[in-house]
């Protein structure tokens, strides 16, 4: 299976974003007089299960929209002029079945998210159970990933708000 | 009553484990939504794949973190938090002790 450039580098500027952090959180523990061989193993191994599960869930999404290559949904219908409705009624409207395709796409989804929690779960346990890891640096990288695309977003609105400037 | 005590310790830190793992269905099914409402959207719009994508990876992950934390506060309450509080109801008994607040 060929990667897509979208999941490339998307997994990119997290693994880096991801570097940065675990680096900064190992300072942490430095200059709080906590280092240890254990933090910096903890750490390492917290980064890689950190950007191996985005690298697996970035997998699972390209694999659900490569089985919809080749495949031509018509477009949704707009609502005419004077049939526009409000509330609950309007959102019944709305609502119509999702294609096989894409219930597919969601129910392998969905087992894919189960399998990565199940490969967390394992890990948290044997990162609390070991002793030469140390659990909170091995156990903090995982939450990493979400500030990274926070910081890429509040970024990406700066560059924006530049060039409109 | 050490024992009711330890007890009710490890009773609680179970229960608030399995409370913090519920955190953990509702990425799931959103996940599962998003990539389906994607495909759809990609099916419609073939042209629009590329950035289809990388949105939809990046709030996949986003919803995914959410789930994370859960997990991660289920598994320090099962595995860490236990012996954390045990050993200070411990430490309190051995000082009240000392005091002569206890026989």
């Amino acid at each position: 299976m060929k990667l897509q450039p979208a999941v490339k580098q998307e997994t990119g500027k997290i693994a880096l974003g991801v570097a940065v952090l675990t680096a900064l959180m190992v300072s942490v523990f430095l200059m709080l007089g906590l280092f240890h061989v254990s933090v910096l193993l903890g750490a390492l191994l917290g980064a890689a299960m950190a950007v191996l599960n985005f690298f697996l869930m970035a997998l699972s999404v390209q694999k659900a929209m490569e089985n919809m290559d080749g495949m031509q949904l018509p477009p949704e219908e707009e609502p005419a002029d004077g049939e526009e409705a409000n509330g609950d009624e309007a959102d019944e409207k709305k609502q119509k079945p999702i294609s096989p395709e894409a219930l597919r796409a969601k129910r392998n989804m969905q087992l894919s998210y189960m399998g990565r929690m199940a490969l967390l779960a394992a890990y948290a346990v044997a990162a609390v159970a070991v002793d030469f890891v140390h659990p909170v640096a091995a156990l903090l990288p995982l939450l990493f990933p979400r500030i990274v695309i926070f910081m890429n977003g509040i970024f990406a609105r700066k560059k924006g708000a530049e060039a409109h400037e | 009553m050490l024992e009711l005590a330890i007890g009710i310790i490890m009773a609680c830190c179970a229960i608030g484990a399995g409370l913090a793992l519920i955190a953990g269905i509702g990425p799931g099914i959103g996940e599962g939504n998003a990539v389906a409402k994607a495909c759809e959207a990609v099916g419609r719009q073939p042209e629009a794949k590329g950035q289809v994508t990388s949105t939809l990876i990046l709030g996949c992950a986003l919803a995914e973190t959410t789930g994370l934390y859960g997990l991660v506060i289920g598994i320090l309450l099962i595995f860490v938090a236990p012996g954390l509080f045990v050993n200070r109801l411990l430490d309190a008994l051995t000082k009240a002790k000392e005091s002569g607040l206890l026989p």
